[in-house]
């Protein structure tokens, strides 16, 4: 499944350009060192964070786009960032949980 | 998922969770940082002499080996006190404009900032090739690069949590 | 959902609170940003977390949160379980993943958590 096909299958507003990229699997957290740690190549990275440093530590380990869960909105340097990246970056109304369920739900393992 | 996992030469390992501590000396206002692995974030300020150190700001972050597949050899990067993306510097310091330049042919920069700035003993030369190899051998989206560099920017002396890749306020309770 | 069977479900260790397993988990909270569980996780709500500092247990005792699950096999020091069992919160570990713990759950017909305060 793409980054495109899962915006629409869960109706996530894109803030930035998306992508075609095929997704590998889903990662949640909040801290970057996990992310840093554990996350792989082409995982979507769900988390309620929105500083400059999740893009970077997304950016490292070439996440394949950022959800942004629980109606929080990145700066809009912060987006540009990402934008720069090529990652796209996701909005969502629903917690982390709800996301994951629907993300499991569309079959991403 | 992770196909051709067997040609990775470099596994990250030995994760250990802490916190990095930055203290600043009460009267000159000195900074300096360590790696604290205890459980519990350090808060007391105390005495050194006439000094009296004081936690200025305390992040959650980790410490970590790679191993190495085609040597055996695990290297520890206990010297390493985090990333820096450029992106997340100040807007028009050298490495701001340096990773912006960069970022351009898809080669995303990075700072390695050691423990002790220039006095340390900074990433060895080897060091900072394996991790730049550990990042980049990871990557699957074509054309694209990571490019971790040494500290030729001075990020230790001036640095603050706001640019190097650590947890802030993760715990905070309100 | 029992809290004995989501152990199960995700092949947890009890960290402490074995006593309590029979407790009813009608809902989950995903997050590392205690001021967020604080905001918005409901009492009685199962809290999944990767985050083993004290404050995991603190937010857990204020939030009146029935248990936490830490993932990626992370656990808490063991002052942190002395807290948690004078608090009578159970602790579990999990080699899943957040991603994974919830979608197992998920999965396994559990429902909870569909709503935000």
């Amino acid at each position: 499944m793409t980054i495109k096909e899962i915006a629409e299958k869960l109706g996530l507003q894109p803030l930035t350009a998306l992508s075609e990229r095929t997704v590998t699997g889903v990662y949640i957290s909040d801290m970057v060192s996990d992310v840093i740690a554990n996350a792989k190549a082409g995982n979507v990275l769900v988390t309620v964070q929105v500083h400059n440093n999740v893009i970077a530590a997304a950016n490292l380990v070439d996440v394949a786009a950022i959800v942004v869960t629980r109606g929080r909105k990145p700066a809009d340097d912060t987006l540009q960032l990402a934008e720069k990246a090529g990652i796209p970056v996701l909005f969502t109304e629903l917690n982390s949980w709800q996301i994951a369920s629907h993300l499991y739900e569309a079959g991403l393992r | 998922m992770e196909t051709g996992s067997a040609r990775l030469r470099y596994e990250m390992t030995g994760v250990r969770q802490g916190w990095l501590v930055v203290e600043h000396e009460i009267r000159s206002m000195a900074k300096r940082a360590y790696f604290s692995a205890g459980p519990a974030s350090p808060v007391e300020e105390y005495r050194e002499g006439r000094d009296v150190w004081t936690p200025a700001e305390v992040a959650q972050s980790f410490r970590f080996d790679l191993r190495d597949h085609e040597t055996g050899e695990t290297i520890p990067f206990d010297e390493l006190l985090g990333l820096a993306f450029w992106g997340s510097c100040p807007r028009s310091s050298t490495i701001w404009e340096l990773g912006d330049a960069a970022q351009e042919h898809r080669i995303s920069v990075y700072v390695a900032v050691t423990f002790g700035g220039g006095e340390g003993p900074g990433l060895a030369p080897a060091k900072l090739r394996a991790l730049n190899r550990y990042f980049n051998e990871r990557l699957r989206d074509p054309g694209k690069r990571i490019l971790i560099l040494p500290d030729l920017f001075g990020l230790y002396r001036e640095f603050s949590h706001g640019h190097i890749m650590v947890d802030l306020g993760l715990t905070a309770m309100q | 959902m029992r809290l004995s069977e989501i152990r199960d479900l995700l092949e947890c260790d009890v960290l402490c609170g074995e006593d309590r397993l029979d407790l009813e988990i009608e809902e989950c909270f995903a997050a590392d940003l205690m001021s967020d569980v604080l905001a918005y996780c409901r009492p009685n709500a199962l809290l999944l977390t990767g985050l083993t500092g004290v404050q995991s247990v603190h937010t857990a005792d204020v939030a009146e949160l029935a248990a936490v699950v830490y993932v990626n096999r992370k656990r808490p020091a063991g002052h942190i379980l002395d807290i948690a069992r004078e608090k009578e919160i159970p602790l579990l570990s999990t080699p899943r993943t957040l991603y994974e713990a919830c979608g197992i759950l998920r999965a396994s017909g559990f429902a909870g958590g569909s709503r935000t305060r």
